[in-house]
């Protein structure tokens, strides 16, 4: 159990640095008044960011995590996410299996 | 009291699914960092003080003794800018917040934890309580599983052989369901899909996550400005 004054430096610089970002957005945005196109914006933060977050893992990895994908958007509309991962993980492992 | 107690708990129970998800991937990175020659203390504090997955596993890929300070900040810069967005659109959720609760609440930000608070603000009101029942529980098992990681990850075999490594998409996939309303949404998914996932292949780094997001945005605002004309607009997001 040590701590190395490089290693702890680095550390923080990211922690630094994360932090600054999470904190600028609520905090310039609560003082904001807002028009309805920047509304519109700001309600489809969600989808776009987690879209953007998750598409290339699902779309540029390969045949299997596409099928595995697509199971979980056809399961998640109506199962609970503890069902949709087992069957997105087992669809990954069992196209891996299936295609070598 | 005993409602805050109920909607801390009501947070915990909801974010159970991602806790499943986040044992095996905050082993997996506790075992990189130690293979990195991270310390197990030090592997903890860096899952305690950054708590952002996908940028703990690209800053520990670039980990070297040749002091990459501005790599490093570069990277988290770029890969966590996203985290603007999200702050932003939950801060206007966060009336029931006071100041110190807001920070920390910052301090906790995670895609998931983000995810399930903007799902529970359109269910109806997002409680400090429940947003840190989220963010405890979430960070309580990234900090303990990542230690643990460290100490004994060798021993555990790589866990992209189970798949595991898609477990935090499938939960995005999941999340994303619970978000649609309209045809509106499918446009906003496929323009930002798109163009993550061409830039993914032609972007250096995580900027396909930034370039992505932008897309979907700049197509809800372009709908909404179709649908409605242009009005007299405020503020823009910057």
């Amino acid at each position: 159990m040590t701590l190395d004054p490089y290693n702890v430096t680095l550390i923080l610089l990211v922690t630094l640095v994360t932090f600054a970002l999470r904190a600028i957005g609520s905090i310039v945005m609560a003082s904001a008044k807002l028009g309805p196109v920047s509304t519109a914006a700001f309600e489809a933060m969600p989808v776009a960011v987690l879209t953007a977050v998750a598409a290339p893992a699902v779309f540029t990895q390969g045949v299997p995590e596409a099928v595995a994908g697509v199971a979980a958007v056809i399961v998640g509309l109506r199962a609970p996410m503890f069902v949709v991962i087992l069957v997105a993980l087992g669809t990954v492992v069992a196209m891996r299996q299936l295609l070598g | 009291m005993n409602g805050k107690l109920q909607d801390f708990s009501a947070g915990a129970i909801a974010i159970l699914p991602v806790l499943a998800a986040a044992v095996p991937i905050a082993l997996l990175f506790g075992t990189l960092a130690a293979a990195r020659g991270l310390s197990p203390l030090e592997v903890w504090l860096m899952s305690a003080t950054v708590f952002a997955g996908a940028l703990q596993f690209v800053a520990i890929d670039q980990w070297s003794d040749l002091a990459p300070f501005g790599l490093l900040a570069v990277t988290a810069l770029v890969v966590n800018v996203r985290h603007v967005l999200m702050g932003a659109s939950l801060g206007r959720s966060m009336g029931g917040f006071s100041t110190p609760q807001k920070y920390a609440a910052m301090f906790l930000l995670t895609d998931e934890g983000w995810a399930f608070a903007e799902q529970r603000v359109r269910k109806g009101e997002l409680t400090p309580a429940y947003y840190f029942g989220l963010g405890i529980a979430l960070w309580l098992v990234w900090t303990t599983s990542s230690l643990a990681g460290a100490l004994i990850g060798k021993a555990l075999g790589d866990p992209s052989v189970y798949g595991f490594n898609f477990a935090f998409s499938a939960v995005f996939i999941c999340i994303l369901t619970g978000f649609w309303s309209s045809w509106r949404t499918a446009v906003v998914l496929a323009a930002s899909g798109i163009v993550s996932a061409l830039a993914s292949l032609f972007l250096p780094g995580a900027w396909y996550i930034m370039a992505g997001a932008v897309a979907g945005i700049v197509a809800a605002a372009a709908l909404h400005a179709e649908v409605h004309g242009p009005g007299t607009d405020g503020v823009m997001p910057s």
